[in-house]
């Protein structure tokens, strides 16, 4: 949680800086004006020291000490205090600004940040009891319940900020850990995925039970599914070899049938419509290898060829002759799907020797 | 009756290591079983097996560590569960002869144990895959221009081996012989290699000049 508070502290430092250049800038135009020029070159001096000494490294190191340094906010705090309370008495009343401006609301932060809202609420109320204690000290007259309601509304605007600011604080430490605890199981996850793999590649080799290895496969085929990732890219496009990836283990899970996926990386991601037309045709053409080659593997490749994606399925089953209706069925289930998003289809066998069913398909719609 | 070829199993989950002793049959000889990388390396050296059968994944460096230093004395294959895992190529890049998944089947392993005693490649269609669009990045990169670079023989047979051919349909297709195809496939492993080690001085040269 470290990065995350050293974060809002850099955070306080660039609003006290600049808090206090609109000090000074304030103070240095209406310098000529104000009743005690002496308190307000004060001021704006103190300020602007305490402000320098938070951008100043440590004296053991050559960069500003990260962190709370309960010496400087405790300067900060009394000065904001005095900044508040003396508000009265430098200016004249009919001045619609107040003396310090924002810049003691950087203790109040400061304190938020590293405290909580509790303690950063009560200084700012604080404040408020300051500036009620100013007023009175300087006794200009008439009290009226504007007047006093406005000494309020200074201590509830500070308390405000201050319990808002710790708030804040705390829900991005929380944001920060439930992040951190999502990775490290993401991480767990992985390692935990890797050993049910193994195992349930051992129970499919071992069993006698063809109940129990059917169940191994079929969770094994879900298990590397999952593993895969998200078919769908940030663009809402479809990554290649994850949909081959799926797709395969559908066939793994509905046939037995083993498949290879041989992936030339990298693949570009496919448009909705050529994703469905390989998403189809790929189904169709491991269903052909399960059920009429008699091969229980395949081996499924993926290369982008320049405007073209080469998608092809291969056995080592029985194969046949062209031109015969084993042919014909399946060139129609797949030369649809493939055509219809202007793609090309190209069967290969021989009896005995395999079959290689090639698909390409135009990336430039994708 | 020819010896039984030596394996060393190492892998951290025990039950794939009984699983290997139990099925690899007669043709095999189980001679010892490590968990983790360092055990292998050791084992290895004291038990002198025919073939190293090691995890990509283990404690102690994995299968990565396995193949860099073992492989000049051993045929080094590895078993992973998914070939998605990045550091699969790092492996064949860093020696090994190739790499099975746990899924196949008993036959296909000890095919591939069997190949990789004889000194053979074990290159299946997407380790095939994988090797073509690593050539293919590092011709890409502007500084990394690659050593070695692949011939138009050697991109055509690791196309059809992708493909899912085996090498003797590869040679029929490409009217050469078997072994014609076996020996670019070899040399296809050793331009990777020697690429993987030229990238790997170059990194840490760039490294060097930097700090």
């Amino acid at each position: 949680m470290q990065g995350l508070d050293d974060g809002l502290d850099a955070a306080v430092r660039v609003f006290r800086t600049a808090a206090w250049v609109w000090l000074a800038a304030v103070s240095a135009l209406s310098f000529a004006s104000v009743e005690q020029p002496l308190a307000v070159a004060a001021g704006v001096g103190v300020a602007g020291a305490i402000t320098a000494a938070w951008w100043l490294p440590a004296p053991w190191s050559a960069l500003p000490p990260p962190g709370w340094r309960p010496g400087l906010v405790g300067a900060e705090l009394v000065t904001g205090a005095l900044l508040v309370a003396g508000d009265d008495w430098v200016l004249d009343q009919q001045r619609p600004q107040s003396f310090g401006g924002v810049w003691p609301l950087a203790g109040v932060l400061a304190v938020a940040v590293r405290s909580g809202s509790r303690p950063a609420a009560a200084i700012g109320l604080g404040f408020g009891a300051a500036r009620g204690v100013g007023e009175v000290l300087a006794d200009r007259g008439e009290w009226s319940a504007s007047r006093v309601l406005a000494i309020c509304s200074t201590g509830v605007l500070f308390a405000l900020a201050g319990w808002a600011a710790a708030w804040a604080a705390q829900r991005l430490r929380t944001a920060e850990r439930i992040v951190a605890r999502t990775e490290a199981r993401a991480e767990v996850a992985a390692e935990l995925h890797d050993g049910v793999l193994q195992t349930l590649a051992v129970v499919q080799r071992r069993s006698a039970d063809d109940d129990l290895v059917r169940l191994a496969r079929s969770q094994e085929a879900a298990l590397r599914r999952y593993l895969a990732g998200p078919e769908l890219t940030d663009t809402g496009e479809v990554a290649v070899d994850v949909l081959l990836r799926a797709t395969a283990a559908e066939a793994s899970d509905r046939f037995g049938l083993r498949v290879e996926i041989a992936a030339v990386p990298p693949l570009p991601a496919l448009g909705a419509d050529v994703a469905t037309a390989v998403r189809g045709a790929v189904r169709e053409g491991l269903a052909n290898v399960a059920k009429h080659a008699g091969a229980d593997r395949a081996v499924v490749f993926a290369e982008a060829e320049g405007p073209r994606l080469v998608v092809s399925i291969r056995d080592h089953g029985a194969g046949f002759d062209p031109g015969t209706v084993r042919e014909r069925g399946l060139d129609a289930s797949v030369r649809r799907r493939v055509t219809a998003v202007g793609g090309a289809v190209d069967v290969r066998s021989r009896p005995g020797a395999g079959t290689t069913l090639t698909l390409e398909l135009p990336l430039e719609d994708a | 009756m020819t010896a039984r070829i030596k394996v060393l199993v190492a892998d951290d989950h025990a039950v794939w290591r009984s699983g290997m002793r139990a099925e690899l049959g007669e043709a095999f000889w189980v001679v010892g079983e490590a968990e983790d990388a360092a055990t292998a390396i050791r084992l290895a050296h004291e038990l002198r097996p025919d073939v190293v059968a090691a995890d990509l994944r283990m404690p102690e460096g994995g299968g990565l560590r396995v193949a860099a230093e073992l492989s000049d004395e051993f045929p080094v294959v590895i078993l992973t569960v998914s070939e998605t895992h990045d550091d699969l190529l790092e492996a064949i890049g860093a020696g090994a002869v190739g790499y099975l998944v746990k899924s196949s089947t008993v036959a296909e392993i000890g095919a591939g144990l069997a190949a990789a005693a004889r000194g053979e490649p074990v290159f299946s269609a997407s380790l095939a895959a994988l090797v073509l669009g690593d050539f293919a990045r590092s011709a890409r990169t502007p500084d990394g221009k690659p050593v070695k670079a692949l011939s138009t023989r050697e991109r055509e047979v690791l196309r059809l081996v992708a493909r899912g051919l085996t090498y003797r349909t590869v040679g029929e297709e490409l009217y050469i012989a078997e072994r014609t195809v076996e020996n670019h496939v070899r040399n296809i492993l050793e331009k990777l290699r020697l690429n993987r080690r030229d990238e790997l001085i170059r990194w840490a040269a760039k490294r060097g000049l930097d700090e």
